[in-house]
């Protein structure tokens, strides 16, 4: 897991993890042009938001189950009542 | 400065509750204090967006007639109150602080809202609210002002919600909370604010910031007002698919008990970690009054901000982008600079890292649930840090830094990710004037423990018949 005290290094790994055109590639998936001088002012922005998310990413969620769950109906009933 | 409230504006609700039900005093003269009051204030405190004064003074002729004619349906019936501008309203525009929704008029009202009619309250106004809740004021609409000290900033998102109540401009507000957006701006105004357990409260029809973090809850003056509104707005809502359909409690009943006996839990993470050193003495001095009460203190050890609050900050911008995608492709231009850069940062969140959080939160969850098993409340500062100067602060700057975000809620946002539910009072007064807020915590769906517990402190305090600069220059 990342160290959080040491901010610049998790921050200058993120960045060095993601150039420019590829924040450019990823915004377009999502739908989203960002011109290259506006990805060059969010860098900063991105490299602190992803050391963020960093983070996550190395915890560790071994023994958990998908947090997201999908039900049809209501759960307290059978299906005929 | 020490005053006490005085003025009908700056009653507790539940005792002008009192008044119409006894009709020592009418709603529709109520109503006109405060519309008096908002006239008055409003253009100093921007706290609210829309200001609905034609209709609430049918509202309160309406509540009058009803209630001489023996129709009185509890403590709200009669009371102006505000909501934050982001539940919808039919006929009235709901603008979520935006330029893109400036011009939205619903025709539908958010459940809280429906409930709030139903129990016959009145809606002076629609406050004003960063945009979309999302950390930043949108300059067309402009900053709420503290009335403890108008250069100061509220906080927010339910800047204008704390500011209204502060101020006596309305007895409650509801606002809503996804990081600390009912509990931070309630601490800097010095008022009371209570953000329920997840599924408590219904979210349908408030505009959404994060779906599985957003929680609305009531602002008040004081415990039991905020008991009486959370009875208003509280239960099962088969229109929010996560509300509980767990029977909601008498939250005014037993309020008046005291706290011997009760377990409070401190823990080193969420008590020194980056509270101004101004601030801390009164937390310090809160621990000591509950032991006082009777209380037991022990140390507990929950999960740290610093573990919990990347999970709540990749789960609010992954979702906040994926709700705003479709605006955010066609006219991002509208948006303020800093929310704007916030939803775009959301949207290249791996969707893998999403997930994880989600997975990572059922964890959290467990591991508070544990650490509180031996506690009935957990007792912490609600912010690091007092009101800041407006002009350089992160909701005007423009400034989407992701880590000072992160700062501010390290005290509130866990309990947005756990869904527990937590309450703000104030607990003092800095040198300078400015209020500081003591959070308490319980388990989920313990709101009645948590309001009883509040209300001893309050009791035995006197820290919220305090009136702001802004009401005493009146």
């Amino acid at each position: 897991m990342n160290d959080p005290n040491d901010k610049s290094k998790c921050e200058e790994n993120a960045s060095s993890a993601i150039p420019p055109d590829a924040v450019q590639s990823l915004a377009r998936m999502a739908g989203i042009e960002l011109s290259g001088e506006r990805v060059k002012a969010l860098m900063p922005q991105i490299a602190a938001y992803l050391a963020i998310i960093h983070v996550v990413d190395e915890m560790n969620a071994q023994s958990v189950e998908p947090a997201l769950e999908f039900h049809l109906g209501p759960k307290k009933e059978s299906i005929d009542g | 400065m020490a005053s006490v409230r005085n003025d009908l504006c700056d009653q507790p609700l539940v005792d002008i509750a009192g008044r119409i039900r006894r009709r020592d005093m009418s709603s529709t003269e109520v109503t006109e204090s405060v519309l008096s009051r908002i006239e008055a204030l409003d253009n100093r405190l921007n706290a609210f967006i829309t200001v609905t004064a034609e209709h609430a003074r049918r509202q309160a002729s309406e509540a009058d007639r009803e209630i001489r004619n023996g129709g009185y349906r509890g403590p709200l019936h009669g009371m102006p109150i505000s909501v934050k501008d982001l539940f919808a309203t039919t006929g009235i525009r709901t603008t979520g602080g935006s330029r893109i929704l400036r011009d939205w008029i619903p025709d539908v009202d958010a459940t809280v809202v429906s409930r709030l009619r139903q129990a016959g309250a009145i809606l002076v106004g629609k406050t004003n609210m960063y945009e979309f809740a999302y950390g930043a004021v949108h300059p067309d609409v402009g900053p709420a002002k503290n009335p403890w000290d108008p250069t100061r900033s509220t906080g927010g998102s339910s800047s204008g919600s704390a500011a209204a109540v502060a101020a006596g401009m309305g007895f409650a507000s509801v606002g809503s909370d996804t990081g600390g957006s009912i509990r931070i701006p309630a601490a800097f105004c010095g008022i009371v604010g209570l953000k329920p357990t997840y599924g408590r409260v219904s979210r349908y029809g408030a505009i959404p910031l994060s779906w599985s973090c957003d929680h609305m809850g009531p602002m008040t003056r004081t415990v039991a007002d905020c008991a009486a509104m959370l009875q208003g707005i509280a239960g099962f809502d088969p229109l929010d698919s996560t509300s509980s359909e767990l029977p909601v409690g008498d939250y005014l009943a037993n309020l008046e008990s005291d706290a011997a006996g009760l377990r409070i839990g401190i823990a080193e993470s969420y008590l020194y970690g980056a509270i101004v050193p101004s601030a801390l003495p009164f937390i310090k001095s809160g621990i000591k009054h509950f032991e006082q009460m009777g209380a037991s203190i022990r140390m507990i050890e929950p999960p740290s901000p610093s573990e919990i609050v990347p999970l709540l900050l990749t789960i609010m911008s992954a979702e906040a982008a994926a709700y705003h995608l479709p605006s955010l492709r066609d006219k991002p231009e509208e948006y303020s600079e800093a929310v704007r850069e916030r939803l775009e940062l959301g949207a290249l969140t791996p969707a893998t890292t999403y997930i994880q959080a989600q997975r990572l939160r059922k964890q959290v969850v467990e591991q508070m649930s544990n650490a509180m098993s031996s506690v009935d409340i957990l007792l912490m500062p609600t912010s690091p840090m007092t009101a800041p100067y407006i002009q350089g602060d992160l909701s005007t700057s423009g400034d989407a830094d992701p880590d000072m975000l992160a700062a501010r809620i390290n005290y509130t946002g866990p309990f947005d990710l756990t869904g527990f539910p937590a309450i703000t009072v104030p607990c003092g007064f800095t040198p300078s004037g400015l209020p500081v807020g003591l959070q308490l915590v319980a388990k989920p769906y313990q709101e009645r423990l948590l309001l009883s517990a509040a209300r001893a402190y309050e009791r035995t305090t006197n820290w919220h018949q305090r009136l702001p600069s802004a009401v005493i220059v009146e």
